[in-house]
This record gives C-alpha cells, sequence and structure tokens, in this order.
C-alpha cells in the first residue's frame, strides 16, 4: 500500500520541518514522516541499538529526504555511511537542501544520491518540488527488487 | 712326401646340394616375378580400359546431348504461327519487303547468336529464297533432297556432315519443315540452320581429358561398304569425309565401330599403328565414336613395370646366389683351415732341406738353443783343426769368438729369437794358430705354429780375404782425396783473389766521386767515368798523362795538397777545381798516397765530389739564421714594449684584476685591489694567502672549492660568473662579483687563471632590497588568498543560511494566507502578499551576489570562442520565451575571439537579454551584434533602440545592484551589468555604455 510507505526527513531546521511537512500534507501524501534532526541521530534510527536496519523492510524508509549543512554529522556523511552499509544501500535518498553550489551537487551524486532537489523561496515552487519529488519516490517508482521480494 | 692336395671327398657332396638349392629358389623367384607382373599388366589394362570407356561414354553422351539442343533450337521455330506465316508472305509473295526484312531480321539473330554460320530458308523446291547472310549460292544438292524428305514427314531433322558445294566446307544442318497451319498442314518451305563443326563439335571431339601424347576420339559413320571418317584427325589432316576405309579392314577399330560394334578393343588404326580403342555408337544418329590410344604408350608405364621386375629378379636371384655361395665357402674354409696345420710341419723340415743345399763355401750349423751346435762341412779343415776339433758346444765355440765382437753377436742372435731384426753379421773367429779370421753369418730361428723357436740354423762364410782388400782399396782412396782436395783450394784461393782485383777495378769504376790515380810525377794514370763528368772530359785520352796541376784552378792550392801528402800520407779539404772548359767548382776532395809492399811511396791516388751547389745551400742556410737571429731581436724588444703598454693598461684597471699560474703564484695584481680591499699590490704579493683572508668566513668554503677546481681542472668552465664577500682592511664587507678565465698556451697546456673582481656591493644591495619587496608581495598574496576563501565560505553561507529565514518567512506567510484567509481581511492579505513578495527579491538579490562571486573566482579556461554563433544560441533562447516578439536582430559574421566561452556566454546573456529587455516597450525593436576598432583594439557592441539612459549615469551602470529603471518599469536586480564589467575585466579588457534617454543604448566591451 502507497501510504504504508515510510519517509524520513533528516532536517534541523523546524521551520522547515513544519513546512515541509505541510508541503506533503498539500500534496496529499499521507505517509507517516518521520523526523532526525542532526546527522548522528539519522545514523542511530538506521544502525542503532534498536536501528531498523536489522528489521527488513517493514522498517525500512521508501525514501529519505536529507539536508546538507546539518549539526554534529553532515549529509553528505550520512549518505556515504547509507551507501556504505548492504542493508541500506538501496533506499532512494534525496538531497534537499537550499545550496545550489556546483560542489556540493557533484559530491552528493558522487556520494550516491538519487535526486538533488534546492529548496526554494517561494512556498508554493517548494510544495510543487515536493510534491513532484513524492510522486516519483513513492508512486512511481518501483521498489528495489530486494524489497519486492518479501 | 706326398698328399692329396685337391678336394677331400666330402666337401663336393654339399656343392652339389648347393647348386640345388640355389636352382630351386631361382625358379621360385622367376615364377613370382611373372606372375606378379602378369597380375600387375591385367590391372593396368583394366584401368585404361575402365578409362577409355569412360571417355567414350561422356563424349557419347555429351554428343546426344548437343543433338538434342540442335533440334530443340529447331524445335523453336517449327510450328510457330508466327514464323510460318511470315514464310507464307516471303514464298507466296515475293514483293512482300517488310516480311522479308522481318524473316531476314530473325535470321540474323540465330546466325549472329547461335553457332549456326548460315540460315536459309528453301521453297518447297529447294530454291533459296531468304539466308543469312544474304544473297548465298544454292544450297547443296543432298540438303534439298533432306529438305524434301523433311518436308514430307514434317519433322525436323539433323543433316548429317555433308560438303557444302558452294565453298567445300564440312557442315551439318537442322532442317526444320514449315507448314502452314491455316492450310491443313501445307508444307510452305524448310528452314536450314547451317553448323560449321569446326566451332564447337570438332574441338570437342577432339579434346581429351587427361594429358596424353597420343589419345584422340574420332567420329565416323557407314557409308555402304565403307567406313568414312567425319572429323579432322590428330595425325593425320583433311580428313574429315574424305579418309575411307573399306568394312573388310577389320583389324581397324573405325570399321569395327562403323560395324556397329560396341566395347574394347585392340587393332591397328588409321596410321598403322597397333591401338587400344573404346567403341561407342551414338545413340539416334549414324555416329559411331572411337575413342584410341596408341598401345605403346598404354604399355610404357608397363614396361617400366616390367624393367623393375626384372631387375628385382636379378636383385633376389643374385642374393639368393650370394647367399648360398657364402654357405658353401664357409664350408670350405674351414676345410683348408685343418689343411693348413698339417702344412705346417712339412714346411719345417722343407726348410731345413733348404738350407742345407745352400752352396758348399758356406758351413751350415744347426743350433737346438742351448749347447748343441752341429756343424755341416769342413769347419776343421778351415779353422786348422784336426777332425772334429773345433768346439761343438756353444760355450766352446764362444771362446773363439773375438772380445771385441761378442756383445755384437749376442744382441743379434737375441734380436732373431724374439723375431725382431734379422740375424746377419761379421765377426771374428781365432783359428787353431791363433789368428783371426773375419766370418759372415746369417742364421734364422725356426718356429712351431705358435710362433716359438725350437732350433736355429745358420751359415757362415770366411771373408777374410776379402776384407784385407778392402782395407788396401780404401786407404789408396783416402790419399787421392788428398790431394785432389788441395788442388781445388789452391784453385778457389786464386779465383777469389781474381774476384777481389775485379771488384776493386768496379768499385774504382762504378763510383760516384770522382776517383783518379797519379803516379810519382804528379801525372794522372787512371780516372774513373765519375772523374771525366766532374771535369768535363767526353774521353779518357785527354785525361791519361797530364799533371794534376792542370786540374786544379789555384796553383798555390795543387802545391799545398801535393806537399800535404808528401809529408802527412794524405790530404782532405775543399780547393778550387778547373774543368776542361776553363770554368771552376768547389772540389772537396780525399787524396792518399800510395805505396808498394816495402812502403815506397809510388803515386796518388784521390776521390773528389763537386761540392759547389752544397757550399751555396751553406751559405744561404747561414744568411737566414742570421736573418731569424734579427727578427727575435726585434721581436723581443717588441714584447717588451707590448708588456709595457699591458702593464699601463692594467694598472689602470677599475676592476681588480689580478693572474695566478698553474702553480697558483700570483703573477700579477692590479693597483685597483686597494681601492676594493684596501690592501696595497705589494701587501698581496708579499702574503699569497691575504685572499683567502678576506674572503668572508661563510664564503671561504665556496670560494677555495671554485679555486680548487679551477686549478686541478675538475671544473674549468670557460667564464665562471658568481659572487661572494669580502671584509676589507676597514672591516667593511663588499660583495665581489668574481669573472675568471683559463689561460692556456698554444698547445693547450693550463697557464693559471685570470681573475676580474668587481665590487658590485650597490648592486646586491638593490637586489636584497628587491627580494624582500618580492617577499612582502608573496606575503600580500597569501592574505588575498585567505580573503578569497574566507568570501567563498562566506558566500556559501549566505547562499544557505540567509535563504533559510527567507524561506520561512514565505513559507508561513503562505499558510497563513490559506489557513486563516477569513480572518485576515483585504489589507491584512495584501500585507502579507507584500511579504512575500520581498523575501523573494531577497532571494533573488542572494542568488545574483552569488553568481558575481562565482564570476569573479572561477578558472579562466581560454580557447577559441565563436561569439556569432554564442549570440544567435541566446536569442533563440530569449525568442522561445517570448515568442510573441517581434525583433529585428543583425548580428556580424564570423565575430571570433579567444576567451573563456562559458564566461562570454554569460556576459553576452545579460547584455542582449538587457537590450531584450529594454526594448520591451518599442513598436519595431532592433538589437545589433558586431564588432569595431578603437585604435590597434577590437571592441564588440551590443546596440539597441530601446529605453536608453542618461550619460550622466553611465558610470554607475556597472556598479552592482546599481539600477536607473524601477522594478515596476524594468525587472532585474541590477547585477547584470556588473558581471559583464567583471567579465571583461577578467579578459583584460574592459566595458562600457553610450546612451541617450529613450533613444536606445550601445554596450561595449573589449577583451585583452
Amino acid at each position: 500500500m502507497l501510504n504504508d510507505k515510510i519517509i524520513l526527513l533528516v532536517e534541523d531546521n523546524p521551520d522547515d520541518v513544519e513546512l515541509t511537512l505541510r508541503a506533503f500534507k498539500k500534496s496529499n501524501l499521507m505517509n507517516e514522516v518521520i523526523v532526525k534532526r542532526d546527522g548522528a541521530e539519522a545514523l542511530d534510527f538506521f544502525f542503532g541499538k534498536d536501528g531498523v536496519a536489522d528489521k527488513g523492510n517493514n522498517g525500512l524508509p521508501a525514501v529519505i529526504l536529507l539536508d546538507l549543512k546539518l549539526p554534529k554529522i553532515d549529509g553528505l556523511e550520512v549518505l556515504k555511511k547509507l551507501r556504505a552499509d548492504e542493508r541500506t544501500k538501496l533506499i532512494p535518498t534525496v538531497i534537499l537542501t537550499s545550496s545550489k553550489e556546483q560542489n556540493d551537487v557533484v559530491n552528493g551524486y558522487k556520494s550516491g544520491c538519487n535526486s538533488y532537489i534546492r529548496k526554494p523561496v517561494d512556498f508554493n515552487r517548494f510544495a510543487e518540488a515536493v510534491r513532484q519529488m513524492g510522486l516519483y519516490w513513492l508512486v512511481l517508482n518501483e521498489a528495489t527488487p530486494k524489497s519486492r521480494g518479501l | 712326401m706326398t698328399r692329396q692336395r685337391g678336394l677331400p671327398g666330402d666337401a663336393s657332396k654339399p656343392a652339389f646340394v648347393f647348386a640345388l638349392i640355389f636352382f630351386v629358389l631361382a625358379a621360385g623367384i622367376l615364377i613370382a616375378g611373372w606372375f606378379s607382373y602378369r597380375k600387375s599388366a591385367q590391372h593396368f589394362r583394366a584401368e585404361v580400359e575402365r578409362e577409355l570407356s569412360a571417355i567414350a561414354e561422356l563424349k557419347v553422351g555429351e554428343l546426344v546431348l548437343w543433338r538434342q539442343e540442335r533440334l530443340a533450337d529447331g524445335g523453336i521455330m517449327f510450328k510457330n504461327a508466327t514464323l510460318s506465316a511470315l514464310v507464307r508472305r516471303v514464298v507466296e509473295k515475293p514483293a512482300d519487303a517488310d516480311a522479308q526484312r522481318k524473316l531476314q531480321n530473325w535470321f540474323g539473330k540465330y546466325e549472329a547468336h547461335y553457332q549456326y554460320d548460315e540460315v536459309r530458308l528453301l521453297d518447297t523446291q529447294g530454291v533459296t529464297r531468304l539466308s543469312a547472310p544474304a544473297g548465298l549460292p544454292a544450297v547443296t544438292a543432298e540438303v534439298v533432297e533432306h529438305a524434301a524428305e523433311a518436308s514430307r514427314s514434317g519433322q525436323v531433322t539433323i543433316q548429317d556432315f555433308y560438303r557444302s558445294t558452294h565453298d567445300q566446307q564440312i557442315r551439318l544442318a537442322v532442317l526444320i519443315p514449315i507448314l502452314d497451319e491455316a492450310d491443313g498442314n501445307r508444307p510452305l518451305g524448310v528452314l536450314v540452320l547451317c553448323i560449321d563443326p569446326a566451332k564447337y563439335l570438332y574441338p570437342f571431339i577432339q579434346r581429351w581429358p587427361t594429358p596424353s601424347a597420343t589419345a584422340e576420339t574420332l567420329l565416323v559413320r557407314r557409308e555402304g561398304n565403307e567406313a568414312v571418317f567425319l572429323n579432322e584427325l590428330r595425325f593425320q589432316t583433311n580428313t574429315a569425309l574424305n579418309l575411307r576405309s573399306p568394312l573388310d579392314r577389320v583389324t581397324m577399330p573405325a570399321v569395327q565401330a562403323a560395324l556397329g560394334r560396341e566395347g574394347i578393343m585392340e587393332g591397328v588404326d588409321y596410321r598403322g599403328v597397333p591401338v587400344m580403342a573404346a567403341l561407342r555408337t551414338v545413340p539416334d544418329s549414324p555416329w559411331a565414336l572411337v575413342a584410341r590410344i596408341d598401345a605403346e604408350e598404354v604399355y610404357a608405364p608397363l614396361h617400366t613395370q616390367l624393367w623393375q621386375v626384372i631387375v628385382m629378379v636379378g636383385v633376389l636371384l643374385f642374393s639368393a646366389g650370394a647367399g648360398v655361395g657364402l654357405v658353401w665357402r664357409q664350408q670350405r674354409v674351414r676345410f683348408y683351415r685343418k689343411e693348413a696345420e698339417s702344412a705346417e710341419e712339412l714346411k719345417a723340415s722343407e726348410e731345413l732341406f733348404r738350407t742345407v743345399s745352400l752352396s758348399v763355401t758356406d758351413i751350415v750349423y744347426e743350433w737346438d738353443l742351448k749347447e748343441t751346435l752341429i756343424w755341416y762341412g769342413n769347419i776343421d779343415g778351415i779353422m786348422g783343426y784336426p777332425p772334429q776339433g773345433f768346439p761343438r758346444t756353444l760355450g766352446g765355440w764362444a771362446t773363439t769368438l773375438h772380445p771385441e765382437d761378442k756383445e755384437r753377436v749376442w744382441k743379434a742372435v737375441e734380436g732373431q729369437l724374439k723375431g725382431a731384426t734379422p740375424y746377419a753379421l761379421e765377426y771374428r773367429i781365432r783359428n787353431k794358430n791363433g789368428e783371426w779370421r773375419w766370418w759372415s753369418a746369417r742364421g734364422t730361428a725356426l718356429r712351431d705354429g705358435r710362433g716359438e723357436p725350437y732350433k736355429w740354423i745358420g751359415a757362415i762364410s770366411d771373408i777374410t780375404e776379402h776384407k784385407q782388400e778392402e782395407q788396401t782399396l780404401l786407404k789408396s782412396r783416402k790419399a787421392a782425396l788428398n790431394i785432389m782436395t788441395d788442388a781445388v783450394e789452391a784453385r778457389d784461393r786464386a779465383e777469389q783473389m781474381s774476384k777481389a782485383l775485379r771488384l776493386k777495378n768496379l768499385v774504382f769504376d762504378a763510383s760516384i766521386a770522382a776517383n783518379s790515380i797519379a803516379d810519382m810525377n804528379g801525372n794522372i794514370t787512371e780516372a774513373n767515368e765519375a772523374f771525366l763528368r766532374v771535369w768535363g772530359y767526353p774521353s779518357k785520352d785527354e785525361v791519361i798523362g797530364k799533371p794534376l796541376l792542370h786540374f786544379v784552378n789555384d796553383y798555390n792550392d795543387a802545391v799545398a795538397i801535393v806537399t800535404a801528402l808528401n809529408s802527412t800520407g794524405q790530404w782532405e779539404g775543399d780547393y778550387l777545381a778547373k774543368r776542361k772548359d776553363g770554368s771552376t767548382f768547389v772540389a772537396y776532395g780525399l787524396a792518399t798516397t800510395i805505396k808498394d809492399e816495402k812502403g815506397t811511396v809510388i803515386g796518388y791516388q784521390s776521390a773528389v765530389m763537386d761540392v759547389t751547389g752544397q757550399r751555396d745551400a751553406e751559405k744561404e742556410l747561414k744568411k737566414h739564421r742570421d736573418h731569424l737571429e734579427q727578427l727575435i731581436a726585434e721581436r723581443t724588444e717588441d714584447l717588451k714594449k707590448s708588456e709595457e703598454r699591458f702593464r699601463t693598461v692594467a694598472d689602470f684597471t677599475y676592476d681588480w684584476e689580478y693572474w695566478a699560474d698553474a702553480q697558483r703564484r700570483l703573477l700579477y695584481i692590479s693597483p685597483s685591489c686597494e681601492r676594493i680591499t684596501g690592501y696595497t699590490q705589494e701587501e698581496f704579493y708579499k702574503y699569497p694567502t691575504l685572499i683567502d683572508t678576506i674572503v668572508h668566513p661563510d664564503d671561504l668554503g665556496v670560494f677555495q672549492a671554485h679555486v680548487d677546481d679551477y686549478h686541478i681542472g675538475t671544473k674549468r668552465t670557460d667564464s665562471t660568473d658568481w659572487s661572494f664577500r669580502i671584509i676589507d682592511s676597514r672591516g667593511n664587507m663588499h660583495w665581489i662579483g668574481h669573472v675568471c678565465r683559463p689561460i692556456t698556451g698554444e698547445d693547450g697546456t693550463y697557464k693559471g687563471r685570470r681573475v676580474s673582481n668587481r665590487d658590485i656591493t650597490e648592486g646586491k644591495k638593490a637586489e636584497m632590497a628587491i627580494q624582500g619587496f618580492n617577499e612582502s608581495l608573496r606575503r600580500n598574496n597569501a592574505e588575498l588568498q585567505a580573503l578569497n576563501s574566507e568570501l567563498e565560505g562566506f558566500a556559501y553561507s549566505v547562499s544557505h543560511d540567509l535563504r533559510a529565514p527567507l524561506r520561512t518567512i514565505d513559507g508561513f506567510s503562505h499558510a497563513l494566507l490559506e489557513d486563516y484567509e477569513d480572518k485576515l481581511g483585504v489589507q491584512g492579505k495584501d500585507y502579507l502578499r507584500r511579504v512575500r513578495a520581498s523575501t523573494q527579491r531577497m532571494a533573488q538579490l542572494i542568488d545574483d551576489i552569488l553568481k558575481l562571486s562565482r564570476i569573479t573566482r572561477s578558472e579562466m579556461n581560454i580557447e577559441k570562442v565563436n561569439l556569432t554563433q554564442i549570440a544567435w544560441s541566446i536569442i533563440d533562447e530569449l525568442q522561445k520565451s517570448q515568442p510573441e516578439r517581434l525583433i529585428n536582430i543583425k548580428i556580424a559574421e564570423g565575430l571570433e575571439d579567444t576567451a573563456d566561452p562559458r564566461l562570454m556566454r554569460v556576459a553576452l546573456e545579460n547584455l542582449l537579454g538587457n537590450a531584450w529587455k529594454f526594448t520591451g516597450k518599442q513598436s519595431e525593436a532592433v538589437i545589433e551584434f558586431g564588432s569595431t576598432k578603437e585604435g590597434e583594439k577590437k571592441v564588440y557592441f551590443i546596440r539597441d533602440n530601446g529605453a536608453g539612459f542618461d550619460m550622466a549615469y553611465a558610470d554607475k551602470l556597472f556598479a552592482p545592484f546599481q539600477r536607473l529603471h524601477t522594478t515596476e518599469e524594468y525587472a532585474g536586480t541590477g547585477i547584470g551589468l556588473a558581471t559583464v564589467q567583471r567579465i571583461a575585466r577578467r579578459h583584460g579588457g574592459k566595458a562600457w555604455a553610450e546612451g541617450q534617454v529613450d533613444k536606445g543604448a550601445t554596450f561595449y566591451f573589449s577583451l585583452q
């Protein structure tokens, strides 16, 4: 079911969290959204004591929205760690950031992100971007072979 | 002693047996050979027959096919309605030219493309009505006859080989009756396709699939009682239809074939040669085919085989004979060996017998190799003993032997017993009277079958008389020899003496010196050729008898020479001689007196050479030497002068010069040393190590290493240029620029170094100041770089951190507008819209700042750039964004430059974008991009006829965020032209603008 899929949002700015959730709602994406406030928390979510990485596909998010500028461990580092682990390397990850620096974009793709979205200042455009992203990764994009097997 | 010498009885029996064995073997081999040959001959014959049959079969098959094809060719025309209609028109209306032409045309094709050389149309009377080639004469009667038959039978037939009457060619023909179908198959005529067999048929028949010297195929047919040959033959010409053979010659394969026989036969062919042939009849034709080959060719390989068999049989027979013979021989050898052994004993007794029967003058003896000696003959008498008186034992005999000969005799005996040497020698034996007699002895040891000696037989004879005669002869011969030797020696001595004399004369005559001999009175008695030549006399006669004085120019010279000779016996020296013609020459002479055995002077002899030339050369040489000495003196003087000059110049040189020889001794130092170092010339000369002490301690190592390198020669570059420091006598430091060169002699040897030192303290100070300046520049640069990266970090956080609050403001304003719309009221909503507009504008400003800073920071990538192309692509994009606008665009062709393509695109985007934007209110907008020259510089411009600007603000245009219009009038943040300016500057150029309000603007930029 479409709505069973979990979305993981890694974002330190509470305003942005609020606005992103609002954008989801506006786009009728009713999935459960788990929010992590920094890179360490995000990694802990996967690989910590009760991490979801071991729980198989039930606990794994269908898509991760990742900010680059994060306290403690930054977004690129988080992405690399996820890609290095066999259990999490296939989870679609979208970088969601204010930066448009060439370097950030290149490094993001190099580290294995699936999409790169720059947060526009205009909320309407932001909502549109989030909607497109949700539509693609949650609805259109087929689940990875691994998850389909279960 | 008699013994049977022939073959023993039991030996002849095997010989007979062996002969029998051999004959049986030989018979077997011969029979086997015969059968082997027979078998392979049969096999071979069968092979040839198969081959002949196969070829005959093949040819027959193809001939049948060929005939069928010809009939098929005819079949095409037979019962062809079109053709028969044409023929009817031709036959019945001779004036129908059209029909004739058409038919002729048809014939032509057959003649040209098939193997038919004539095509004719015969009418029912056999008259040729039409032909190809056109106008052929009447056809052969034979054909007319057959044509009539064909017409009657209504069948396509082949007219067999016939000879055409008009050209004597042999042909075949396909006869096609043409029937008028419309009129109950009434015959209209016959079409005749004539075939020239020479084109295909004959070559085909003659062809033989394998290489063969005699094979051929021939075609025959029967005509009455004859077989007729139908083709040209390999070994006989003009045979086709000409060569015939009566049918009773049954041995001829052609006859048999004509009679209808098939199969293989051997017979005699048309040449009378034996042949092998395969016979076949060709179905549906009168032909019979013979494939024949000469028997000789067929059997040639068989002959080879026969020979091989014969050779093989021969070899086998020989081997059998040899084998049997060998066995037989071995048996015989065994037999003879036995014989030989019994013959050995016989030989021993025979030997004894023979020895005894030697001449009676000799005495024969026998020795049992122990003590016993048996003498045969009168040994006692000869030796002066009573009968049986001479010793009969070896020991006794030995006492009569001369002591000097004993050793020799025993050695000889031993040598013979060992079988090594013959026993033949002479020795002395004493007779009864005590007289020594010479005996010559020979002897031999008799040996048994194993070679062991068992007895000795010998003979001796008295040779005493003979020996004495020999002695006498020897003595007289010796005396004669002595006399002869003396005579020869005497003769040799005489010969030698005369030879020496001859030699002396020869030397005298041949000498290149002018030799002469004079008598006691000083008159010439002898002179040689050289004398005559030197003094210029043609013959000796004019010289002999003349006094010596005659040949000397100065009387006094002559007197002096003679006086010297008389007193000391010899004279040597130069004098002036006078030739026959009165001319003189310098003579160098050597003269001595001649004395006889008693020491009395009997004359004079002299040897003279003309040394005039030599003396002249000596004089010349001296002259040169003198001149040379004078020159040296002059040069020395010059040198002295030049040295003075050099010293004057050197002493006044500004630089501190010095010169050290290869042993590092200071040869010269210029006075200017004092100006630079504070020490005088004298001090430097006095203290050779002074230079080392004034060099700055930090530079001393390098300085000394340099000097060492130079003198040792490890590094002696032609000119070195480096600097070091010295401390002068007043304690001040000076920088010295040092140049030195090696001095080499003409032969390349090292003669020391010449040094020029210059005080470069001032220059060095300036250089150091520059270094300091560079250092601070480097520091500033580093600071700038640090600042730059700081700016980069700042820009990054601007983009990220400043945008985040903006997003919040905008986002929640939006949320308010949506969620609390009814509570806000019209004014509240308007305020929130303003808030949102401002946030978006600020976001735009932030982006533009970033863009600007990126342009300044990014790396340049200079390459060839096509500006025309870039401009057009930008215009295309602009046009796409506002397709409704109609603008007159003028972009110059071929605008190219070297620049960063990305930056050029940004600059043009801004400039063209501006022009596009500011012409937005113009009804007939014009935008132009081109280049012009300003002085030497290439300048690009973008001109529009848009809003323009007031020139008073021209400078402000290019400052960031500076705008001349409100956002309501024209959108924008005011960053575009600042960007253009920065791009131009980064390329080493600049940007500027000209304009007038409402009259448009022109923006210029230059690169480099």
